[in-house]
C-alpha cells in the first residue's frame, strides 16, 4: 500500500527531474539569486502569519511532540523565505535574490495533476519595490521556460491592486467578496451578473465589476482596464503593469505575454503584479507569482518584495508531451572483471577510470574462465564496456572489450587510460 | 494554429439542444445525433473537433485539458468541483436540484430523534454541503439511479435529486422540500487552453454570447 497523491520516480524520472532541477538552480544563479534549503515544518502560529486560510487548511498538521505545539508540514515556501528574510538575514543588505527547490504538502484530491507532495523550485526578490522587479520575475522564468526546451507558452499577467481596487466597495461583507471571488475566478459571467442584479448593486459598480471578466486578451486590455474606473489605486496598479509590460516587451517577450485583469486564485499575500505560467499539454498552470509587499512585516521586518515558484511535476508533464527527445539514464559505462584474487589491482583501476568520469561497477569472479560470463553480465545490465583483467597478470595486459560486437583487444593500463581521454568518452 | 479547438459534448438530455445550438453558430453537428458508435467528429473546415462522452465525464475532459471547451449541465459542475472555467450559461437544460420526501408522513412531520437522518442521492457533494451548511448531521446514500425509490421502500429518509417538471416526484408521491439549485447549461473552459488558444476561444465564446442575446433565453 501506498498513500495517495505521492509519486516515485525511478531512475529515468528522477535523472529527467535532477536535470531540470539543475537547470532552473543554474539560471537562478545566473541571474544572482543564493539557494537556501528552509525547514519542512514549522509551527503553525508561525507560519500561518503568512497564507490564507485555504492554504492552511489544506496543510497536514501535527503535534509537536515536545511542547505540544501544532506544527504543520509546509505547504508553501514563500512564507519560509519571507521568515529567514525578516529574521536571520534582516541585517544583511537589500536587495536579497534567493531561490529555494523544496517539496510542499497540501491535502487536495488527487487529480488533474494535484499531487499532495509537490517539488517547486522558485526564487524570491526581497527589498526592491520597482517595475524592474516585477519584470525580472517574468523575464526569469521565460528564460528557465525557453532553456527548457518549452516553446508553446504562455503567460498572463495580473494586477492586484487593480483587481482588488474594483472590488473594494464588496470587502464590508466578508460572505458577499468571498462569493463575488468565487464567480469572479471561475469568470462566470452569466451567474455575476444574474447575482449582482438579484442583490441590487448599484449598477456602476455592477458594470464594473462584470467588465472584469472581460479584462482578458491582449496589449488593449490596459486601455480598457483604465477606461472603467478613476480609483486612484487602481490606475497607479495599471501603470506599474505597464512599466512592467514595456520592460518585457523591450526583452522581446511580447508574443508570450497576455494580460488577465480578472485573475483574483492564489494567495491572500499578492498586492501588486502577478503572473501565471501556462504551456502546451498541461490544463493547468505550470507555476507563478507575484508582489507580496505586505508579507515580511507580519514577520517583523517591513519589505517589498516579489517572486515565482514552478511546479516541477507539471513542468515534466509539459516536456514528456511535447519534447521529442527523451532523456533516458543509462546506468552504468562500464564493467571491471577480475578474478577474486586479483581485487587489489582490480580496485585502483576501478578508481582511476571512475576519476575519468565514467560509471564504473566492478565485479569480482571466483572461478575461471570468467570471461563468457562477464560478458553475458554486461549484455543483460546494458552495460556497453568491459575491462577484463588477465589473471595474475596485474593491470599489464587489460582487455577492453566492446560489449555489442564482443570484440576485446589487449593493452596495458596506459593505453587504457589514454583511449579512456575525455575526447573519445561514451556519451 | 493548426490543431483544432476540442469541445467536448454530453451524451443525453443536453445533446438535442447542444446540437440546435450548433446549428445556430453554423457548426453542423447532426452527426452526434446519429446512431454511430463514433466518439469523436472532426469538422476541419470550422477548426473544431467534436468528442461526445457521458455527461458526469465532460468536466473532466475540460479539466485535465483533453477538451479545450465543454457543454455540461450546472448540476454536475456543482457536484464535482471541477477547476474551470465557466463562462456562459446558455439557458436550456434548465432543470432543479431538490430535497424531497414522501407526501404521506414524511421526514417532516415525524422526523427522527434518535438516529441520523438518511438522504440519498446520486450527489453526495451536493448534499453533504447543503446539510453541512445547515449544520445537520446526515448520513449519505450515494444510489446511482431510480433515487425516487429510497424514502418510499424505508431506504432513506429524503432524497436530494434532479427534476424538471416533478412529474416523477408526483407520480412517486413525493414532494419537494426545499430548493436547493437551479441548473441550466454551460459553456466550460479549461483554464490553460483559454490562454494557449487565445484569441480562438475568445472568439468562439463571443459568437455563443452574440447568439444568446440575439434570442433572449426561452423559458
Amino acid at each position: 500500500m501506498i498513500p495517495k497523491g505521492v509519486a516515485t520516480l525511478l531512475p529515468d524520472g528522477t535523472f529527467h527531474r535532477r536535470s531540470i532541477e539543475k537547470e532552473i538552480l543554474s539560471a537562478f544563479s545566473r541571474w544572482g539569486y543564493q539557494e537556501v534549503t528552509p525547514p519542512i515544518f514549522e509551527y503553525l502560529d508561525v507560519f500561518s502569519l503568512g497564507v490564507g486560510e485555504e492554504v492552511l487548511d489544506s496543510a497536514y498538521k501535527f503535534i509537536d511532540r515536545a511542547t505540544g505545539r501544532i506544527m504543520v508540514l509546509r505547504p508553501d515556501v514563500t512564507p519560509q523565505i519571507a521568515r529567514i528574510a525578516s529574521t536571520l538575514l534582516a541585517d544583511e543588505p537589500r536587495p536579497l535574490r534567493l531561490c529555494y527547490s523544496a517539496n510542499v504538502f497540501r491535502h487536495q484530491e488527487e487529480h488533474a495533476g494535484r499531487e499532495r507532495e509537490l517539488f517547486q523550485l522558485g526564487g524570491e526578490l526581497i527589498g526592491l519595490s520597482d517595475a524592474e522587479a516585477d519584470a525580472e520575475m517574468i523575464a526569469l522564468s521565460i528564460e528557465i521556460l525557453q532553456n527548457l526546451g518549452l516553446k508553446d507558452f504562455r503567460i498572463t499577467l495580473g494586477q492586484m491592486a487593480f483587481t482588488r481596487g474594483l472590488l473594494r466597495p464588496f470587502m464590508s461583507s466578508p460572505a458577499f467578496y468571498k462569493k463575488i471571488l468565487h464567480y469572479v475566478a471561475k469568470k462566470e459571467t452569466s451567474q455575476l451578473e444574474r447575482w449582482l442584479k438579484q442583490e441590487s448593486v448599484n449598477p456602476k459598480t455592477q458594470k464594473e465589476v462584470l467588465s472584469l471578466l472581460d479584462l482578458f486578451g491582449g496589449e488593449d486590455v490596459l486601455k480598457r482596464a483604465a477606461a472603467l474606473t478613476d480609483d486612484p489605486e487602481c490606475l497607479k496598479g495599471l501603470e506599474r503593469l505597464e512599466a512592467v509590460y514595456a520592460i518585457l516587451k523591450s526583452a522581446g517577450h511580447q508574443d508570450n505575454i497576455l494580460f488577465d485583469l480578472g485573475e483574483v486564485r492564489g494567495f491572500d499575500y499578492y498586492t501588486g503584479t502577478i503572473f501565471e505560467i501556462f504551456s502546451e499539454g498541461v490544463g493547468s498552470e505550470l507555476g507563478g507569482g507575484g508582489r507580496y509587499d505586505h508579507l515580511l512585516e507580519k514577520f517583523g521586518e517591513p519589505s517589498a518584495s516579489t517572486g515565482f515558484a514552478l511546479y516541477i511535476e507539471r513542468i515534466q508533464a509539459a516536456m514528456e508531451k511535447t519534447s521529442s527527445e527523451k532523456l533516458s539514464c543509462s546506468g552504468v559505462d562500464m564493467m571491471i572483471a577480475h578474478f577474486a584474487n586479483d581485487a587489489e589491482w582490480a580496485i585502483m583501476l576501478a578508481r582511476e577510470v571512475r576519476s575519468l568520469g565514467f560509471r564504473t561497477i566492478r565485479k569480482s569472479f571466483n572461478a575461471l574462465p570468467f570471461h563468457g560470463v562477464a560478458h553475458a553480465d554486461a549484455v543483460s545490465q546494458q552495460i556497453p564496456k568491459i575491462v577484463l583483467l588477465q589473471e595474475g597478470a596485474g593491470t599489464d595486459a587489460l582487455q577492453l572489450m566492446d560489449v555489442s560486437t564482443g570484440q576485446a583487444e589487449t593493452l596495458n593500463q596506459n593505453d587504457l587510460m589514454a583511449r579512456l581521454q575525455p575526447d573519445e568518452t561514451t556519451p | 494554429m493548426n490543431k483544432p479547438l476540442v469541445i467536448a459534448v454530453s451524451k443525453g438530455r443536453l445533446l438535442e439542444f447542444a446540437v440546435e445550438f450548433f446549428e445556430k453558430m453554423g457548426i453542423a453537428s447532426e452527426a452526434l445525433l446519429s446512431e454511430s458508435r463514433e466518439l469523436m467528429f472532426d469538422l476541419p473546415e470550422k477548426g473544431i473537433r467534436l468528442l461526445l462522452v457521458r455527461a458526469v465525464d465532460v468536466a473532466t475532459y475540460v479539466e485535465y485539458g483533453a477538451a479545450d471547451i465543454g457543454l455540461a449541465g450546472k448540476d454536475l459542475l456543482l457536484e464535482q468541483m471541477c477547476d474551470v472555467y465557466e463562462p456562459i450559461d446558455l439557458g436550456f437544460g434548465y432543470c432543479r436540484i431538490i430535497l424531497a420526501e414522501a407526501v404521506e408522513n414524511g421526514y417532516s412531520q415525524n422526523p427522527k430523534r434518535y438516529t441520523k437522518r438518511r438522504v440519498a442521492t446520486k450527489y453526495p457533494n451536493i448534499t453533504e454541503q447543503y446539510f453541512s451548511e445547515k449544520g445537520i448531521p446526515i448520513e449519505i446514500i450515494k444510489l446511482y439511479g431510480s433515487i425516487e425509490l429510497a424514502p418510499l421502500v424505508g431506504l432513506a429518509d429524503q432524497i436530494v435529486d434532479l427534476t424538471s417538471s416533478g412529474a416523477t416526484l408526483k407520480a412517486n408521491n413525493l414532494k419537494i422540500v426545499d430548493e436547493i439549485a437551479e441548473c441550466t447549461a454551460r459553456v466550460i473552459v479549461n483554464r490553460a487552453s483559454l490562454k494557449l488558444k487565445y484569441p480562438a476561444i475568445q472568439q468562439i465564446l463571443g459568437e455563443m454570447k452574440a447568439i444568446l442575446q440575439k434570442k433572449p433565453e426561452k423559458a
